[in-house]
């Protein structure tokens, strides 16, 4: 039996999912569009076993953004592989004449409705409020307080569930005798016998995508004036009527404990000085854990995974191209998405407390005014704070964004905001052209200033592009941002660890295949060479070592160098050589470049490689970063590294990147269209800086 | 009795919805639970006087300035 949830956003609905189904959920995306289909299992294993599907929030079947659509599309459409056998409204207790308005269309459609009022837990004395039996009768529908939080009412949930259930026979909208030949036709074009979807269809034709287009135009034009707002408007108060007959002795609404101390939080959480400073401190404990906290964790899992490697090298045959696949192609490419995990974890932990608890609407409300005009969303400042950390959980974080204008221009400059993996690089790169000065009285230096100044460029950068984007992208009116700022509660850990679990699965799972591809990919560019270009150099260091006056760990060395300049990639690197020659580099940043495309702080260790050193330069170590500091200044001027630290700071070196913007967008051409406009940007900065710093 | 838009109000001001200019904005207040004849009260205005929040039957509602324009009360 398929068992389907419905009901307001803040209803209560995912936590009574979570309760229902525990961890037996998958979560999947609608095909074509950024919605997550939420499913899960109830009773496994007994003869109770049942499907749930979540369904995502609605306030009405007049769907006004892409997430209602779906679940308008879900409940409308008999054929849809979601539409199910049971439907349970929940609604919130506290609030219950609006939560009515879904529940009294539900019945219209003539489905087997439940009605679940959950949150009875913040009601002293329900029975003082409520009649729910009376309601019971009046909607002819089985109707059952619950407590998600406390789990009270779930078990007689179950029971209601485990026996048949009947659509009511109650008919709330009386739709005019006048309409009636209108609705028949309407009934044989959508192969309905119900009432109440051919007369959606006839006042509101557009949300009916899954009819045929073609079936929608011939409805439009039974009745084409009937096409209105007006009817809707007119719906909607008539259902309110009767809702407030049907609750003359229950309450409407409940004035709560938890309403008033939101007024109160809100006095200062919305304050327009200390708001502000409260959410500065949020976002900055938020870039501390993403930046700094979550090192540890990364730090161990690239510790194990450079001891599984060395293991599973001595296990395999020593110097097989086979052992080399495993250990450099796939583990290494492992090791780069897994890598991620703890940013991906300590972000959401946090997104998903600040949206449990009802903080994120206010970030929104404090937001909106001043990032309305590049186009963004009040939402968007988390995704671009997080962008400074890493731009792989940020761009995943900009589901929340409602507006699917303003979501794409998160995503698509979010890339510009200076990651983590950009600090090796800049670390390395400002130290050739930027002399040691003391600044601002010996507190700073100069290398500092200059690194804030690339994050700074990053942000403007971003608002920048942001603001380009909104101008080309007409295509969508703004529309009424009318929003509900739900009452503040306290988190239930139980959806935040759910939440912190499904969004590191799909990363894995989802973003971790084209990642794994890539990888092997640029393994592959290094590790083979055209003819037998690679066999001419081990025979050549075969003879350099017999000789015993050559040290053997540098000639391993200047062995691993000249194979790297040999392979596909050095080849690429040198055909690449006209093109990046305007930016002041040669074949060897050409390399760099090319490898540096699975993740930019692989440009250090190329660099490392090409100048014969071994590939594990670590910038943290003072010496070797001297070693590879000395080596490049000699061959390249101070213009050239200025060049490549702008390039760096604009250029899409990322595959990770990448594939989330795919997964997210759902769309190869914006993930195409970001690589060109960010590789295009970089080039063009870099060509710019190079030639102003020639003329310095 | 004066008639004035939502938009007009202070911080704290009570009113009674009056009427609501579009069928559209009467359809997304309406979604909330927000109708006609509803009391609200306006509880916060946000730094550069857009968007507002008023407090309807226990909902807090936010609204951009352009749209808190199309609703009018009675205070």
């Amino acid at each position: 039996m398929k068992i389907a949830l419905v009901g307001n956003p803040n209803c209560g609905k995912s936590s009574l999912f979570n309760v229902l189904t525990g961890l037996n959920q998958k979560v999947g995306n609608y095909p074509g569009v950024t919605v997550d289909r939420k499913s899960g299992e109830m009773n496994k294993g007994t003869n109770y076993a049942s499907v749930i599907i979540d369904l995502p929030g609605i306030y009405s079947l007049y769907p006004a953004s892409e997430d209602e659509q779906i679940a308008c599309d879900i409940i409308r459409n008999p054929k849809h592989e979601d539409h199910a056998d049971v439907w349970v409204v929940v609604a919130d207790a506290t609030q219950l004449r609006r939560s009515l308005l879904l529940c009294t269309q539900m019945i219209d459609m003539q489905l087997p409705v439940v009605l679940a009022v959950n949150m009875m837990d913040l009601i002293e004395n329900p029975d003082q409020y409520f009649n729910f039996q009376k309601l019971s009768a009046k909607l002819d529908i089985p109707v059952v307080p619950i407590s998600a939080r406390t789990k009270k009412g779930i078990d007689t949930l179950k029971s209601v569930l485990s026996k048949a259930i009947t659509p009511s026979r109650t008919r709330i909208l009386k739709i005019p005798e006048g309409l009636q030949p209108v609705i028949a036709q309407s009934k044989v074009l959508m192969n309905t016998e119900k009432e109440y979807p051919a007369y959606q269809a006839l006042i509101t034709p557009d949300d009916f995508l899954y009819l045929p287009e073609e079936t929608r135009e011939k409805i439009k034009a039974l009745s084409p004036l009937m096409a209105s707002k007006e009817l809707v408007a007119n719906e909607m108060l008539v259902r309110y009527d009767r809702i407030d007959l049907f609750l003359e002795d229950s309450l409407r609404t409940v004035t709560t404990q938890a309403e008033k101390r939101t007024l109160i939080l809100d006095k200062i959480l919305l304050h327009p000085l200390w708001g502000y400073f409260i959410f500065l401190g949020i976002l900055f404990l938020i870039f501390q854990m993403l930046f700094s906290v979550a090192e540890f964790p990364m730090n161990f899992i690239e510790m194990v995974f450079g001891k599984a490697g060395e293991a599973i090298g001595k296990i395999l045959p020593e110097g097989s191209m086979f052992s080399h696949f495993i250990t450099d192609g796939v583990l290494a490419g492992i090791a780069g998405i897994v890598v991620f995990v703890p940013q991906i974890a300590f972000l959401f932990l946090f997104i998903s407390v600040l949206e449990e608890t009802g903080y994120m609407s206010r970030v929104v409300f404090l937001m909106d005014r001043i990032m309305r005009p590049f186009g963004f969303s009040g939402r968007s400042v988390i995704p671009l704070i997080g962008g400074m950390a890493c731009a792989v959980p940020s761009i995943m974080m900009a589901r929340t964004i409602p507006n699917p204008k303003e979501r794409l221009i998160t995503i698509l400059v979010t890339p510009l905001m200076s990651c983590s993996a950009r600090l090796p690089v800049y670390v390395l790169l400002t130290a050739l052209f930027v002399p040691d000065i003391k600044v601002l009285g010996g507190i700073g230096n100069l290398k500092g200033v200059v690194m804030l100044g690339l994050y700074i460029m990053g942000f403007v950068m971003a608002l920048l592009v942001a603001f380009v984007l909104k101008k080309m992208m007409k295509y969508q009116s703004d529309g009424i941002f009318v929003s509900e700022m739900p009452l503040y509660r306290k988190p239930r850990w139980q959806n935040v660890g759910i939440t912190i679990w499904k969004k590191t699965r799909t990363f894995l799972i989802e973003t971790g295949k084209i990642i794994l591809v890539i990888s092997v990919v640029l393994w592959g560019l290094k590790s083979f060479a055209p003819g037998n270009q690679f066999e001419k150099i081990h025979q050549k260091y075969e003879q350099l070592a017999q000789n015993p006056a050559n040290n053997p760990d540098s000639l391993e060395m200047e062995k691993s160098s000249e194979l790297l300049k040999a392979s596909y990639a050095g080849v690429i690197g040198k055909s690449m050589e006209p093109l990046i020659r305007p930016l002041g580099y040669d074949w060897k940043i050409g390399i760099a470049l090319l490898t540096s495309f699975a993740a930019r702080e692989v440009f250090t260790g190329t660099m490392g490689m090409i100048y014969g050193m071994s590939e594990s330069v670590e910038v943290e170590d003072d010496e070797q970063r001297k070693t590879l500091t000395e080596r490049i200044s000699k061959e390249y001027p101070p213009a050239v590294a200025f060049s490549l630290l702008i390039f760096y700071a604009f250029a899409m070196q990322c595959m990770s990147t990448l594939a989330v913007t795919k997964r997210e967008t759902g769309s190869w051409s914006w993930t195409i269209f970001m690589l060109v406009y960010l590789t295009v940007l970089a080039y063009g900065a870099a060509f710019i800086a190079y030639r102003v710093a020639l003329m310095i | 009795m004066n008639t004035r838009k939502l938009s007009e109000l202070k911080i704290g001001d009570t009113a009674t919805i009056s009427s609501i200019e579009t069928a559209e904005m009467q359809v997304a207040l309406m979604n909330l639970g927000v109708l006609e004849g509803d009391k609200c009260k306006l509880t916060d205005i946000a730094p550069l006087g857009d968007p507002i929040a008023v407090l309807v039957n226990g909902t807090k509602v936010s609204l951009r300035k352009k749209d808190a324009e199309k609703v009018w009360v009675k205070t």
